[in-house]
């Protein structure tokens, strides 16, 4: 870990913080250009973490480390990006630039854009940060941070009949999941005496006996990130929250935020409690596979286009759940990689949805139809985030997912010596649920923009150029990595390979 | 290949080109509409010039795909690919060509040949690839291209069109209230049908390459790994590849997939030919055929062990796949003959060649699943392998004959149901005389393309029958023989009823049939003349349709021709023209092969002379074929509604979805939510109860201390008199205590 000269993504998380505060504060003058300035800073950000990204993708050194030591008591904070917090965030970075891009489009009728944009800005620091955090309690801090801000949003800017309830039911679930990470770290705080995590990675083998103990920590850990991911039995709080948060929130939530999890899962999870994570191997499994078909079949019911799509990113949380599980390589690799096309399809169709929303002020699928026509863009955008979603190549959704699908059969196989029957029937059963995901798409593809359009919808129009290009650049980034999935993968591969615990 | 130029063009010229479809659209509406042509013409002859390349050198590494991942792209060229990619790339040709005349006046074109050609595109990935994983990418893309496709016309806001007898459906799935919707809800059943078979397929793929540690064919074909055995020793080989079978079930529409494919024609008829002759159902049949070599092969090689952890093998051959083959053919069996009965009722014109297809496709993998089961047998497969792929060529050709000679009727009369047509020789001889050709090549009469291949199929069906123990051979021979019957059969119905008999005029309004029943003979001469001062009479289309029409069908009549090459390429060999050809003759007049053809001409007959009699000679007469009542309806009910599959399939999807649904509304919206309520109103009636507790309780005791000891000063208070004499006397007593203890603890006193 050597410190570069330039602390690039330190600047680009202060960037983000400076900027959201002077919004904050000159909310008075701001009223309709707070938007405009937000974007001009969350680009500033963007580009900030271009060097440290090149680092990553082009220098053979595989990652950045900037670190500084905040007291000699709670240890060096740092900021750590290697192949295994690349996915998360890249997809944090573009998808937070874009969203806010989207949120100037969507916002020209909200009150209070000023302090919106401010909570926008250090929310996305928030995810930001905890991607790159190297110490439990900077993770947690981080952690935190992303919480609060979403909390003020939903609270007053979600759908106004419910957002009290909404948000409150928000902050209960993900704030009791951060309990148990908290005695998770207290835990691996007692046994090793660090908050630093590669100084508790390097310590931890020697507690490798004590098996039970590390089990318990990775299942205390587990339980907080799942609740972020919104799994099978700890879901319920995602889809009244992404259907009813205003829609740029929605696409950071659904796109990154419960992604975090993911990411946390495995650099706590597999990196640090490896043997842990390898023996409840089948179980995090199980509970992925249940969570996609929950989801999935639960979103081929919904009326509300919004909770269509949360429905849809808790079965899509099951898939990337189900590939960390299996802990081979090409399972975690093909996950960690499900994180960035995740969140660009998810991204991208929550975009879709506002738009639709803000034109025809209608939430009921069932009453929308044949705006193809009238919204040509957004449908097209729809349909290749819909498809790469369900898994259709050439979009990127299919190059992450048959890469999961291939980590669970080679845990059939290559796990231990003989075959794992039960393994065997997960991955198959994993298989066969991308019919749902097909079937949940076209689903909202036909009842959006298909069949011909009720006569009160003949005046739509095509929405602004603030949320349409947004909308361009993420598809074009789905089908940048749906054919060239190189791009991403040369640096995952060799990140997840390089994972002590994990199966080749 | 042609000129030095790089492999991948073929490819990347019509993915590559899809996008720029639209963009020509920007500059000329007719450029537009001939860049799909023009493209695909280029790149069908870079197909052509693979034929001298087959073989040598027989993959070509393109690019590297995933580096981190081994994964190269490579173009295979043998000649199971090569053949492939002429047929599909010419039949796309053909049919982009069509399609400018034909979708001349639509709206929308941007869309339609920006899909079109990416179909194409995808077909030739597929043939093309060596890599299975690149292969399974075309595969898809031309799965979601036929979604879009076959919903092009989702914006339609008319009532469908009614048959004139037409099938109630109860199933509110089954409901639509536009043409729009119907054709968008065909479009979605396509791509999730055939998606039921790609999941699994996938699964299939990934199990496989878990073995073979490679996604490329020529690796598998020399058992890379010894997965053969490997996969054998365990019992993974025969779940595997029918795991990869279903991906070719859905998309070649075998049984119990075929539900897809009669919907699939709500699209535009270049369409339609595009699915059926060209690409996409051609696919599965590919696949199939493509694991077939490669099975042989692999099975054939020793193969390098590589350090497995399996290490003592036992050898196991060809036979280990017997029961996957047995299972490709019945199904392939059962497809032929099911669905060619459900066409011999059909009323829609396109539908009828769809049930067709799917019979046709089913012969093909009959013959692949024979193949596969003579090899196992030590006999040789691959005449029948090669008889499958002569028919995939002659079906494609006749196919997209039909398909766009049906389309200029359909395109002419403005309807889709041949119960409205009628007496259109008259008005058509273009189109009828090119259909005929197209319906004897389907039924098979000799010598039009459709019987060489078909009739040879028939005859490794019998081979099988004769030579293999189990009797199962001779039941798929007689379901070949009998689908071959039904087959002439509709084939004649669909003629008589569109081009014979007496015109209706149907296809300008949407009369009931009743008038038509009352007609008299004398009125329908002037009731034509008649129309004749509205409507311009149905006529032949233009050159843009009709000349792809005129080669399909050259091609059809001379077909036996050219076969003998095919096989020549197919098989590698090298006997002459002469030789094949008089090997093709003699075979059905010689025995053994004299007994099958006989069966086959009688079947033949069985269908052909009552469809001739009731259909075309009797054309002019009202049909009472069918009564209201009786065992006759029974079975014609039963057959219209297509075995009650597709309803069956729809009734579960219905409960399905209501159970969904019951348990959004009242489980994850009421009782999951609830116990979110229940549990902060809990959370708050505790809440008063600490409260309670608190304020009585620990509030209690806090200020009942208080309230003492505030109680207790001031009972203290009253010590404080002020008076000094008090004060002292309490000083001197105090002191006078301390001075008595002092001293009695000096032991003084």
């Amino acid at each position: 870990m050597q410190a570069i000269e330039f602390p690039f993504m330190a600047i680009s998380l202060a960037v983000l913080f400076l900027g959201g505060l002077l919004i904050y504060l000159f909310r008075g003058r701001l009223v309709e250009s707070s938007g405009r300035v937000a974007v001009g800073i969350s680009f500033a950000s963007l580009v900030l973490m271009i060097p440290p990204f090149y680092r990553v993708l082009v220098e053979p050194i595989g990652a950045v480390f900037e670190g500084a030591t905040w007291s000699e008591v709670l240890g060096e904070f740092g900021l750590y990006m290697d192949g295994i917090a690349f996915p998360i965030t890249f997809a944090v970075v573009v998808l937070g630039f874009l969203s806010v891009v989207y949120a100037v489009g969507y916002t020209e009728h909200s009150e209070n854009k000023p302090t919106f944009f401010a909570n926008t800005l250090f929310f996305i620091m928030g995810m930001q940060w905890v991607t790159l955090a190297t110490n439990l309690l900077e993770f947690f801090i981080a952690w935190e941070l992303m919480l609060v801000p979403s909390y003020f949003l939903i609270l007053f800017w979600g759908l106004p009949e419910t957002k009290k309830r909404t948000a409150m039911k928000f902050w209960l679930y993900t704030q009791s999941g951060a309990v148990c990470i908290l005695i998770g770290f207290g835990l691996l705080y007692f046994f090793t005496g660090s908050f630093e995590l590669y100084t508790i990675i390097s310590l931890l083998p020697a507690f490798i006996s004590q098996l039970d103990m590390l089990k318990l920590i990775f299942i205390l850990l587990a339980a907080g990130f799942l609740v972020k991911m919104a799994v099978f039995p700890i879901h319920w709080w995602l889809p009244p929250v992404h259907a009813e948060a205003p829609t740029p929130i929605s696409v950071l939530l659904s796109g990154a935020m419960i992604e975090t999890g993911a990411y946390a899962l495995v650099r706590f999870g597999i990196v640090t409690l490896g043997p842990a994570a390898l023996n409840l191997s089948f179980f995090v499994g199980l509970l992925g596979v249940i969570t996609m078909f929950y989801g999935g079949l639960m979103a081929l019911v919904q009326k509300d286009i919004k909770r269509l799509l949360a429905y849809s990113s808790v079965s899509q949380m099951g898939y990337v759940l189900f590939a960390l599980g299996m802990i081979t390589s090409y399972g975690v690799a093909g996950g960690l990689f499900h994180l960035i096309n995740h969140a660009f399809s998810k991204g991208l169709l929550f975009m879709t949805a506002g738009a639709v929303i803000h034109q025809t002020h209608l939430r009921d699928v069932d009453l929308m139809g044949g705006l193809s026509n009238k919204m040509p863009i957004t449908a097209f955008a729809a349909a290749i985030g819909a498809m790469s979603i369900a898994a259709s190549p050439p979009l990127s959704g299919f190059a992450s997912e048959w890469m999961m699908f291939l980590g669970g059969f080679d845990a059939v196989f290559l796990g231990t010596p003989g075959m794992r029957p039960e393994f065997l029937i997960l991955s198959i059963l994993a298989v066969s649920s991308s019919i749902v995901s097909a079937g949940y798409m076209l689903r909202y593809i036909w009842k959006v923009f298909l069949g011909p359009h009720p006569d009160a919808l003949e005046e739509v129009k095509e929405s602004s150029r603030w949320m349409t290009v947004p909308m361009i650049i993420l598809g074009v980034l789905i089908v940048l990595f749906g054919i060239l999935p190189g791009l991403a993968l040369d640096v995952i591969i060799p990140g997840v390979q390089g994972i002590p615990s994990i199966i080749p | 290949m042609l000129l030095g130029l790089p492999y991948w063009l073929i490819l990347v010229i019509p993915l590559g080109g899809s996008l720029l479809v639209p963009l020509a659209g920007r500059f000329s509406e007719r450029m537009r509409d001939w860049t799909p042509a023009i493209l695909m013409g280029i790149t069908m002859v870079l197909s052509w010039s693979l034929l001298l390349e087959i073989g040598n050198p027989e993959t070509q590494t393109s690019w590297t795909w995933i580096a981190v991942l081994g994964l190269n792209f490579e173009i295979l060229l043998d000649p199971l690919s090569v053949v492939m990619a002429v047929l599909a790339s010419t039949l796309c040709f053909l049919i982009y060509v069509y399609s400018t005349e034909y979708m001349a006046h639509e709206g929308d074109r941007d869309r339609f040949f920006f899909l079109m050609l990416a179909f194409g595109g995808g077909m030739l990935t597929l043939v093309l690839s060596n890599n299975l994983l690149i292969a399974f990418i075309g595969w898809e893309i031309m799965g979601f291209c036929s979604y879009g496709l076959i919903g092009f016309w989702s914006d339609r806001r008319n009532p469908m069109e009614v048959e004139l007898d037409p099938i109630v459906y109860k199933n509110p799935l089954l409901q639509f209230e536009t043409e729009g919707q119907y054709n968008t809800h065909c479009g979605t059943k396509a791509f999730v049908v055939t998606r039921i078979g790609d999941a699994f397929m996938l699964g299939g793929i990934l199990i496989l390459f878990v073995f073979t540690g490679t996604f490329s064919f020529t690796e598998m074909a020399t058992n890379a790994q010894g997965w053969w055995q490997v996969m054998a020793s365990i019992g993974l080989l025969v779940p595997t590849f029918l795991l990869i079978f279903l991906g070719a079930i859905g998309k070649s529409g075998q049984a119990p997939l075929q539900v897809w494919l009669p919907e699939a024609m709500a699209g535009p008829t270049s369409v339609s030919a595009l699915i059926h002759a060209a690409t996409m159902v051609k696919a599965g049949v590919y696949i199939t055929a493509r694991f077939l070599v490669t099975m042989v092969e692999a099975a054939g090689s020793n193969g390098n062990s590589g350090g497995h952890v399996y290490s003592t093998l036992q050898a196991v051959g060809f036979e280990a796949a017997l029961s996957f083959f047995i299972v490709v053919a019945v199904i392939g069996g059962i497809t032929a003959l099911m669905t060619a009965t459900m066409g011999m009722v059909s009323n829609e014109l396109k539908q009828i060649l769809a049930f067709s297809t799917l019979s046709q496709l089913g012969y093909m993998m009959l013959a692949l699943g024979t193949g596969g089961i003579l090899e196992a047998n030590n006999l040789h497969f691959d005449y029948a392998y090669l008889s499958s792929i002569l028919h995939v060529v002659s079906h494609g050709a006749f196919k997209a004959l039909l398909f766009l000679a049906s389309g200029g009727v359909i395109h002419a009369l403005h309807t889709k149901y041949i119960s409205k047509m009628g007496g259109l020789r008259k008005h058509m001889r273009k189109t009828f005389t090119i259909m005929w050709i197209g319906i004897l090549a389907l039924a098979g009469i000799p010598p039009f393309s459709g019987f060489w291949s078909k009739d040879s199929i028939i005859e490794y069906t019998y081979e099988l029958a004769v030579h293999w123990t189990n009797p199962l051979g001779w039941i798929l021979f007689v379901f070949a023989v009998l689908a071959a019957a039904c087959t002439i059969f509709y084939s004649l119905r669909l003629m008589g009823i569109t081009f014979y008999g007496p015109p209706k005029e149907t296809h300008d309004s949407h009369d009931s049939q009743e008038s038509h029943e009352e007609e008299s003979e004398e009125h329908v001469e002037s009731e034509e003349e008649h129309h004749d001062d509205h409507h311009s009479d149905p006529h032949d289309p233009g050159p843009a349709m009709m000349v792809p029409l005129y080669l399909l069908a050259a091609f059809t009549i001379i077909a036996f021709v050219v076969f003998p090459f095919i096989q020549n390429i197919v098989l590698e060999s090298s006997q002459s023209w002469a030789e094949i050809m008089n090997e093709m003759i003699m075979v059905k007049l010689t025995m053994p092969g004299v007994v099958p053809f006989a069966i086959t001409l009688f079947a033949l007959a069985i269908g052909g002379i009552p469809g001739y009699i009731i259909y075309i000679r009797n054309a002019d007469r009202k049909n009472t074929i069918i009564p209201e009542t009786g065992f006759r309806r029974r079975i014609h009910n039963f057959l219209k509604h297509r075995w009650y599959i597709n309803e069956f399939y729809y009734w579960v999807l219905n409960k399905f979805l209501n159970a969904a649904e019951w348990y959004r509304v009242r489980v994850d919206n009421n009782i999951i939510d609830g116990i979110d309520f229940k549990s902060a109103d809990s959370a708050k009636a505790i809440s008063g109860r600490a409260r309670w507790f608190d304020d009585n309780v620990v509030d209690g005791f806090a200020e009942g201390i208080s309230t003492q000891s505030v109680a207790g000063s001031e009972r203290g208070q009253r010590a404080q008199t002020g008076v000094v004499n008090d004060y002292v006397g309490v000083i001197m007593f105090g002191i006078g205590l301390l001075v008595i203890i002092a001293l009695i603890t000096m032991g003084v006193i």
